[in-house]
């Protein structure tokens, strides 16, 4: 009698128990793998980032220092295939905010920022007009300047100095085009050196000052 | 007693969902948070540590950093200027301190905020450069 009356107690309890357990593993299983997801996302963005401001990575001048143009031209596969990012993951790239890269899109994921430096650099023109006197001075740094030297028929050129050093000299004339390498340490100041006079396009001066500018480069990985 | 007994198993089954749901809570909640913070309050450190490193000097010396460990006198012309570039290199909600053999340079470093650390080794001093949440 007494077993009797007990009974279906005793399979609402087994049934209880036994849903309580299936909710509790499944919840636990779920944590774990939530965990480990996030130290997978975490793992692969900051490997993702130091990838991207590596030395050798090329969208890197130098550690840390991107180049503008190499940048604007990376896509998913890139990040796939040559830095190191799961061939499932989603993945996001802003750059001050500014989306260069999206593939997926990410949900939620783990973001890292990184400080960069962004490297510019623009094509200038100088062209001289050699009023009262035959120096022009570079007005920003850079590393090399093109020279196109085309005096006036009655004129000639022989002797370019930068920083009263030679740097190119030909006793009959120089004519055409001339790369000169100058050094960022000090500013450059040219002096041409010519019999005859020297006017407005008789030499044109082209130069690609850089200019570097502070960026925030964000990854955002959700595998 | 015979009325007795069915609630008595009733009893022991509500404190073995108990038990049950106490142990799934612990691995929801008990599941430690990722260090995500730390690891990118030293990225911030490292970053700024190599762009300050490959700057040039403002007067002597080879690098930036360099300058500023040179001598007590070159610290205290450049510790200043530095600081302010730190400032700028470094995201607005992010404070710093510098430190070198010769004094510190940066905001005050409060007790118990995590914090992410770049050390840059030059010929003349090392430079350690400490960085914190606002």
């Amino acid at each position: 009698m007494r077993a009797q009356t007990s009974l279906p107690a005793v399979g609402i309890a087994f049934l209880l128990l036994t849903g309580t357990l299936v909710v509790g593993v499944l919840s636990a299983e779920a944590a774990l793998r939530g965990a480990d997801r996030q130290a997978l996302d975490r793992r692969a963005a900051v490997g993702l980032s130091e990838t991207l401001v590596r030395a050798e990575a090329p969208v890197t001048e130098r550690q840390n220092v991107l180049n503008e143009s190499a940048l604007a031209n990376l896509t998913a596969t890139d990040l796939r295939n040559r830095y190191g990012l799961p061939q499932e993951a989603s993945v996001r790239i802003t750059l001050d905010g500014r989306t260069l890269v999206t593939d997926g899109p990410p949900k939620n994921g783990i973001t890292f920022e990184r400080t960069v430096l962004l490297e510019r650099s623009r094509l200038r023109t100088l062209e001289p007009s050699f009023e009262g006197t035959r120096s022009v001075t570079i007005p920003r740094r850079t590393t090399s300047l093109n020279l196109t030297l085309r005096p006036p028929v009655n004129t000639t050129m022989r002797t370019v100095r930068v920083n009263g050093r030679v740097r190119l000299h030909n006793a009959s004339g120089l004519n055409g085009t001339y790369e000169v390498p100058v050094t960022t340490v000090e500013t450059a100041r040219l002096r041409f050196e010519a019999v005859g006079p020297l006017s407005d396009g008789s030499v044109v001066i082209r130069y690609e000052p850089v200019r570097t500018e502070k960026g925030r480069l964000a990854v955002t990985v959700d595998g | 007693m015979d009325r007795g007994q069915l609630p008595l198993t009733i009893i022991e089954a509500a404190l073995g969902v108990l038990l049950l749901v106490g142990v799934a809570v612990t691995f929801a909640l008990g599941v430690p948070a990722a260090p995500t913070q730390e690891a990118q309050l030293d990225v911030y450190a490292a970053d700024a540590a190599t762009l300050l490193a490959n700057e040039p000097p403002r007067h002597g010396e080879e690098t930036r950093l360099r300058e500023l460990v040179a001598s007590v006198s070159a610290f205290e012309r450049e510790g200043p200027e530095l600081a302010r570039r730190v400032e700028r290199v470094l995201p607005p909600n992010v404070l710093f301190r510098v430190e070198t053999e010769y004094g510190t340079v940066g905001h005050r470093l409060p007790a118990g905020v995590p914090t992410g650390t770049a050390t840059v080794t030059t010929t003349e001093g090392t430079v350690t450069i400490r960085v914190w949440y606002a």
